[in-house]
């Protein structure tokens, strides 16, 4: 026996309401699995690449400290994110004291600058998580807009901070 | 539009390898829509001796309207490139964009860009401004460490 | 205060006022919302039945000054009626029982196999005593339809019915028997677009509906030359599809429009425009129209050529061969494309089609490029404009004497100025045969052309520029700068009717008498013509010579990495001359650059870039490209190039 008119009606209705209520559901679904998945990606990537990365910026007194913290060391491992700007008075010491002793495959890891501007651009443009420099080597300090590029300046005042930063 | 793409897919055939250097190919035969090419880095330029992917979209409307082309995302360090998303920014594929140019045509445009980028129109703001600054070795050593670093990766 | 200001409103506009009408008693929201809708729809409708009986009455007045209040009150639907009541009547269903039929015959006849061969007679099923009996039967009916009014007074109203309904009748019969007969014998029925049986059944009710009014006086004189006029025109085509003399058809049709168009003016002037029923004038105004038209046009080309006769022949320059119209006038019989089978009233549409639009369309060649597409109001005017040196032409003419300005422009698109402009010229003329001084004539003769040399010159350095890089080219052009000191009237036409340059034929041929093949008799684009080929020196081998020199410099532009500068593309013609120039043009393909499938055939102006087809150009201009694609200056115009012979 058919049920009376209404009450299939009503059935009908509610069958429509769960039909569009799980459409909306499953939609709504995807579109934040779509939208955190690509933010979640491109955090990672980031993250990965700022994991432990690293930017030096070489100036005379972090030539000094070559023998006690073997900067090719740092270089010649795979897993160091690190990269090397030289400034521009310190090109042949670092090349003479450090790359020499660097194997070719890693030598892309030492930019040399002709400029002070070159190495903030440079800073700019690597985006490494930590950024180490000695302010007063580099004239005009570090400008301002640099703490935008990098997670974390590390300021060095004297050698000894050096090798904190990098304890052999 | 499928008339030209396919007169120019023809040609390149026909030419054979010697005169498409920079293999320019349709990713699938059936579609003339997606291409791709692969350029070798410029002699003389730090991106000597890599190689890079460069794919070319063809556009309902061309060619009235330019191919768009573009690097896979992070392998193309340059002052015309958006380094995330390998975009190109090229006049050629813009405003100066004719139809009388081709798809080869077009590839070669990016691939002059390689020996001769344009900081005035920059997608690196960074490496635009090392170029403009004249510092060739800090601009050289970048993209250097960008494609070995990738490459390593 | 309020309420008087309003009631006074009432009173006034009275179907505003419709406070009484509602559908739902009470002040509810829900009455409201009922009753507003309906009070307004009252309104609507007492405001056009106030209109429709306020016109009635003055209708009323100006009809009937003696039979003042015998037209009962009518409601405002009474117009609807009257068209509604069209379709119960019997020429309605005669109407449609005729369109069924002979639709569903001509259907049948058309895909019977038999048809598809054309050209072999199928044996009609008909003899031959049953066509002609049919033929002659019919024309002896519409004979006696003819006779019928003159012999008998039709004058009362059911009179008028019978009348009417048969004459109605064997015109429809005429039509059947004719159009069966044609598609018989593979032929094409003749049309009668003076009345086809639509528009008599509706005319024949409006009739009977007017004499309602107006008793049989009326019928007589306006509606009487109509029927007759139709029933002529059925009776000419029996005659003429009887003694097989269809191509008479047009002369015979024509007499008859004459003699009706006579009889209608006779009556406009004796009883007044008013005295024609509105069905009449509509029906003849296209055609009226149309004769009024052609008439204009070639009145004032009869005035053009009237100014330019003179009895002395001293006056070279002012034959008539020069106007615009001069050969579209003597061969206009070609140019009409009839068989002589066609009804007066298509040719003379055709007639005036091709006077008004004809060379308007000639020199833009709309008709021809765009047959399909509709162009956007966005599209860049300068692809759309094809004509060169527009603007210079502009200039020069402002300057120019008015007197040679209307002996130039009289061609112009309305017959209208173009018979002002010619009375212009009969007055010049007369003034000039009253004042025969010496004064006029070299006002007309030698006008001064302050600004055009140095106009021209300019262009044709231009020319000369870009020919440099076209090595063997250089000579001829450099030839045509000097001879335009020297040739008044060729400067004048060279300016003057650039309308026309847009119409260079390339042809093979290149000898001496190519000019006639060219088409230059009615084409002043000669020396355009010469701007795009060498001179005879150097014969063109090929028509495609000159496309093969021009992509030369496309190919180097696309083949270097910079934009291509003269100074480039003179260095790497040398190049490739010491290779060998003949490989190098055998690899250029023809096609457009840009679709690489159609061939090329526009030319850019003033770049004179030769590398697009016409439908690229139009997609190029519906985008909004403003430049040239090869050269990227700014586009002025184009021309279109015909290819007479290709290989």
């Amino acid at each position: 026996m058919a049920p009376p008119r209404s009450q299939r009606k009503r059935a009908l209705n509610c069958t429509g309401a769960l039909v569009a209520a799980v459409g909306l559901g499953v939609t709504c679904w995807y579109l934040w699995k779509n939208y955190t998945g690509e933010a979640e990606g491109e955090q990672r990537l980031s993250r990965e690449e700022a994991a432990e990365s690293k930017c030096v910026v070489v100036t005379p007194s972090v030539c000094d400290v070559q023998n006690m913290v073997h900067w090719e060391m740092l270089i010649n491992s795979d897993q160091e994110d690190i990269v090397f700007l030289v400034a521009p008075g310190c090109h042949d010491r670092f090349s003479s004291e450090v790359l020499s002793l660097v194997d070719e495959q890693f030598k892309y890891k030492a930019i040399n600058c002709e400029t002070v501007d070159g190495i903030w651009y440079c800073v700019k443009s690597l985006m490494k998580q930590q950024l180490y420099v000695i302010p007063s080597e580099v004239s005009n300090g570090i400008p301002n807009d640099i703490a935008r590029y990098v997670q974390d300046i590390g300021q060095w005042r004297t050698r000894e901070d050096i090798l904190v930063a990098f304890p052999v | 539009m499928s008339q030209r793409v396919l007169r120019e897919y023809r040609r390149l055939v026909a030419a054979g390898g010697a005169a498409n250097e920079s293999n320019l190919h349709p990713t699938d035969p059936a579609d003339l829509t997606h291409w791709e090419a692969t350029l070798e880095g410029p002699q003389g330029t730090p991106y000597e001796g890599h190689s890079f992917p460069l794919r070319v979209t063809v556009p309902d409307k061309y060619p009235t309207l330019p191919p768009s082309v573009c690097f896979p995302k992070r392998t193309m360090p340059h002052p015309n490139v958006k380094w995330d998303t390998g975009e190109v920014c090229l006049d050629t594929l813009a405003g100066g964009w004719t139809p009388v140019m081709d798809l080869q045509y077009a590839v070669m445009a990016v691939r002059r860009l390689l020996a001769e980028p344009n900081p005035e129109s920059p997608l690196n703001l960074e490496l635009a401004a090392l170029s403009r600054l004249g510092d060739h070795k800090a601009y050289d050593g970048i993209i250097k460490y960008r494609l070995a670093h990738s490459s390593i990766k | 205060m309020n309420i008087t200001s309003h009631s006074s409103i009432f009173d006034e506009i009275g179907y505003l006022n419709q406070t009484n009408h509602y559908l739902v008693t009470g002040d509810s929201i829900f009455a409201r919302l009922l009753n507003g809708p309906y009070k307004f729809l009252y309104t609507l409708h007492d405001a056009v039945q106030q209109q429709y009986t306020e016109a009635q009455m003055i209708l009323n007045y100006s009809r009937s000054d003696g039979q003042q209040g015998s037209i009962e009150s009518t409601s405002p639907w009474e117009p609807l009626a009257f068209l509604t009541n069209f379709f119960s009547t019997k020429y309605a269903v005669v109407c449609l029982v005729f369109a069924l039929l002979m639709n569903k015959y001509v259907m049948n006849s058309t895909q019977r196999p038999s048809l598809v061969s054309r050209g072999q007679l199928t044996p009609s099923p008909i003899p031959k005593w049953g066509v002609y009996s049919a033929h002659s039967v019919s024309i002896f009916s519409l004979l006696y339809m003819m006779v019928v009014p003159f012999q008998r007074q039709v004058d009362s109203k059911g009179n008028l019915d019978i009348y009417l309904f048969s004459h109605f009748i064997v015109f429809t019969a005429s039509n059947v028997v004719e159009t069966v007969f044609s598609i018989q014998n593979n032929m094409l029925p003749l049309e009668s677009p003076d009345f086809s049986i639509f528009e008599l059944a509706i005319q024949s009710y409006k009739m009977l509906n007017d004499a309602k009014f107006d008793g049989p006086l009326n019928f007589n004189l306006a509606y009487l030359p109509d029927l007759t006029l139709a029933l002529v025109g059925r009776l000419v085509i029996h005659i003429v599809d009887v003694f097989q003399l269809r191509k008479y058809r047009l002369f015979a049709s024509t007499v008859v429009n004459c003699i009706h168009s006579g009889v209608l003016t006779y009556i406009l002037m004796d009883y007044g425009a008013s005295y024609i029923p509105l069905t009449v004038r509509i029906r003849h105004f296209p055609k009226v129209f149309f004769t009024m038209v052609s008439l204009l046009s070639l009145s004032s080309y009869a005035a053009a050529v009237l100014v330019r006769w003179n009895p002395f022949h001293d006056m070279p320059e002012l034959n008539t061969e020069e106007l615009q119209f001069h050969s579209f006038v003597h061969n206009w019989w070609s140019h009409l494309n009839l068989t002589g089978e066609e009804d007066y009233f298509t040719a003379m549409k055709k007639l005036a089609l091709l006077l008004c639009l004809g060379i308007d369309s000639k020199d833009k060649h709309y008709n021809r490029e765009l047959p399909s597409v509709t162009l956007s109001d966005s599209l860049n005017k300068n692809f759309k404009i094809s004509r060169y040196l527009i603007d210079q032409t502009g200039t020069i003419l402002d300057q120019v004497e008015p007197s040679v300005r209307f002996g130039r422009v009289k061609h112009s698109k309305t017959a209208v100025g173009g018979a002002i402009i010619s009375l212009w010229n009969i007055v010049v003329f007369l003034f000039r045969l009253i004042f025969p001084t010496r004064t006029h004539k070299d006002h007309i003769i030698k006008p001064s052309w302050p600004k055009s040399s140095t106009t021209l010159c300019a262009t044709r350095q231009n020319v000369s520029n870009w020919g440099g890089e076209e090595q063997d080219e250089v000579g001829w052009i450099a030839d045509k700068s000097d001879d335009s000191d020297d040739s008044d009237d060729n400067d004048e036409e060279y300016v003057l009717d650039n309308n026309s340059l847009d119409e260079p034929n390339l042809t093979s041929h290149s000898d001496s008498d190519s000019d006639s093949d060219l088409g230059i008799d009615d084409v002043p684009g000669a020396e355009f013509f010469e701007l795009l080929t060498p001179p005879s020196g150097l014969t063109i081998n090929d028509d495609l010579q000159w496309v093969a020199s021009t992509s030369a410099i496309l190919q180097a532009h696309l083949s270097s990495a910079s934009r291509v500068t003269r100074f480039n593309y003179e260095k790497q013609a040398h190049l490739h001359a010491k290779d060998s120039t003949d490989n190098f043009n055998d690899e250029i393909d023809h096609t457009c650059a840009i679709c690489k499938t159609n061939p090329r055939d526009i030319i850019l102006w003033p770049c004179k870039c030769f590398a697009i087809c016409s439908s690229c150009k139009v997609s190029l201009a519906l985008r909004g490209y403003k430049t040239c694609i090869c050269c990227r200056r700014t586009v002025s115009g184009f021309s279109k190039v015909h290819y007479t012979h290709s290989r």
